[in-house]
C-alpha cells in the first residue's frame, strides 16, 4: 500500500508554500510538546521538519494526506533529536545537571485548587517525564485533536491499538500528574 | 481470548467511551466488565473523563490555543532560502571545480599520450637505423652520401 503512486504529478514547491500556513503553527506546537524542558530547540527541530519536507517532496506518493506525510517527517525528525540528545546526556553524564529538565513541582500544602498557570506548568512537566511514544500518542491525540485514523497512519499501527495506547499513555499520564503533586480529584466511583 | 487481548479490547472501549460513542446500554455493560476484570482500569477511566469537563484533551486547551509567533514562518522560508542558495553556491562551485578538473586531466593527458607517441617513434626511428646498418654493412661505410641522406629521411 505504502509503494503504491497515487499521484502522478510531484509535489511542487509552490504547493508546499501553500500550505506551510497551515501546518507550520500544528506541527510547532507538536514539536514544543515533544522537546518541553530538554533543551532542544522547537523552532529549529519544526524548521528542520520542513526543510525535510521540501527536500523529499518528489518522494510523496498522495497515499495519505499532505498534512499525515508532514507530521511524520517532523516525528521522525523529533524522535531522532530526543534519542541523539539522551545518547549525549549519557556521553557528557557530569554536564547532565545543567540540561536536567526543570521539574515543577505543585504547591506542598496542596488543597487549594491549582491556578491555570500552575496546572499547565505541571501537565507540560508531566509530559516531559513520559516515554516519547507515551508524549507523542497524547500529542497527537489530545493537543492536536487528530483522528484515530491519522494516527494510525503516521504511527504506522491499527486504530484499535492506537486507542488501547491512548489509554495507557493517559494513565500514565495522571500517574506522574499525581506524583507531582496535582489533586487527584475525588475517587469516589 | 487471552488476558493481554482482553486488556487491549477493554481500553479501546474506554476511549470510545470518552468519546461519547457508546449509549448508556453499552456503557453499563462496560462499566460491569471492566470492574470485573481491573477496577483500577475503571478509576483511571473516570480521573480521565473528570479533567476539566472535556477529559484528558480539557488539560491541553491554553496549550492548543498557543502560536508560534508571527514570523517564524518567515524566519523558516529565509532559512530555506538560504540553505539553498548555499547549495546551489556549493553545486555550482563542485560543478565549476569538475570541469576544471576534467579540462586539466584532459590536457595533461593529450600531452603525456603525445609524448610517450613521439617517444615511442624515437624508438622505432633508432631501431631502424640499427636495422638499416646491419643490412647494409660495410657498403655503408663506403656510401657516407648515402647514409646522410637515408638517415635524414628516416
Amino acid at each position: 500500500m505504502q509503494n503504491e503512486t497515487h499521484r502522478p504529478v510531484p509535489l511542487t514547491e509552490h504547493e508546499l508554500d501553500r500550505q506551510v500556513p497551515d501546518f507550520y503553527p500544528r506541527i510547532f506546537r507538536m514539536v514544543r510538546s515533544m522537546v518541553f524542558n530538554t533543551g532542544l530547540d522547537a523552532e529549529d527541530l519544526t524548521q528542520d521538519s520542513f526543510l525535510k519536507v521540501y527536500k523529499k517532496r518528489h518522494l510523496y506518493n498522495g497515499s495519505s494526506s499532505l498534512y499525515t506525510w508532514t507530521y511524520q517527517i517532523a516525528r521522525n525528525t523529533v524522535l531522532d533529536a530526543l534519542r541523539r540528545d539522551k545518547i549525549q546526556r549519557r556521553i557528557f553524564w557530569w554536564s547532565e545537571a545543567e540540561t536536567e529538565p526543570d521539574d515543577y513541582r505543585a504547591n506542598e500544602s496542596g488543597d487549594e485548587a491549582l491556578d491555570r498557570r500552575e496546572q499547565q506548568q505541571l501537565l507540560r512537566t508531566a509530559m516531559a517525564r513520559l516515554a516519547d511514544k507515551d508524549r507523542l500518542i497524547i500529542t497527537m491525540r489530545d493537543l492536536e485533536g487528530m483522528s484515530y485514523d491519522e494516527i494510525a497512519d503516521v504511527e504506522n499501527l491499527a486504530v484499535g491499538t492506537v486507542k488501547s495506547r491512548l489509554f495507557t499513555a493517559r494513565q500514565r499520564l495522571k500517574d506522574e500528574l499525581i506524583k507531582l503533586g496535582m489533586h487527584p480529584e475525588s475517587e469516589e466511583e | 481470548m487471552d488476558k493481554n487481548d482482553t486488556n487491549k479490547r477493554l481500553r479501546e472501549r474506554l476511549i470510545d467511551a470518552q468519546d461519547g460513542l457508546l449509549s448508556r446500554d453499552e456503557l453499563e455493560r462496560l462499566e460491569k466488565e471492566v470492574r470485573a476484570h481491573d477496577p483500577q482500569l475503571w478509576k483511571d477511566h473516570q480521573w480521565m473523563m473528570r479533567q476539566s469537563g472535556e477529559g484528558v484533551p480539557g488539560l491541553f486547551a491554553e496549550m492548543r490555543a498557543e502560536q508560534p509567533d508571527g514570523e517564524a514562518i518567515r524566519r523558516f522560508h529565509q532559512r530555506r532560502e538560504a540553505e539553498g542558495g548555499s547549495q546551489m553556491a556549493l553545486e555550482h562551485l563542485v560543478w565549476q571545480l569538475f570541469r576544471r578538473y576534467v579540462l586539466t586531466v584532459g590536457l595533461v593527458l593529450i600531452v603525456l599520450l603525445t609524448g610517450l607517441q613521439m617517444g615511442s617513434s624515437e624508438d622505432v626511428s633508432a631501431s631502424s637505423r640499427d636495422e638499416m646498418t646491419r643490412y647494409l654493412g660495410t657498403e655503408q661505410q663506403q656510401m657516407p652520401e648515402l647514409n646522410h641522406w637515408l638517415y635524414e629521411d628516416l
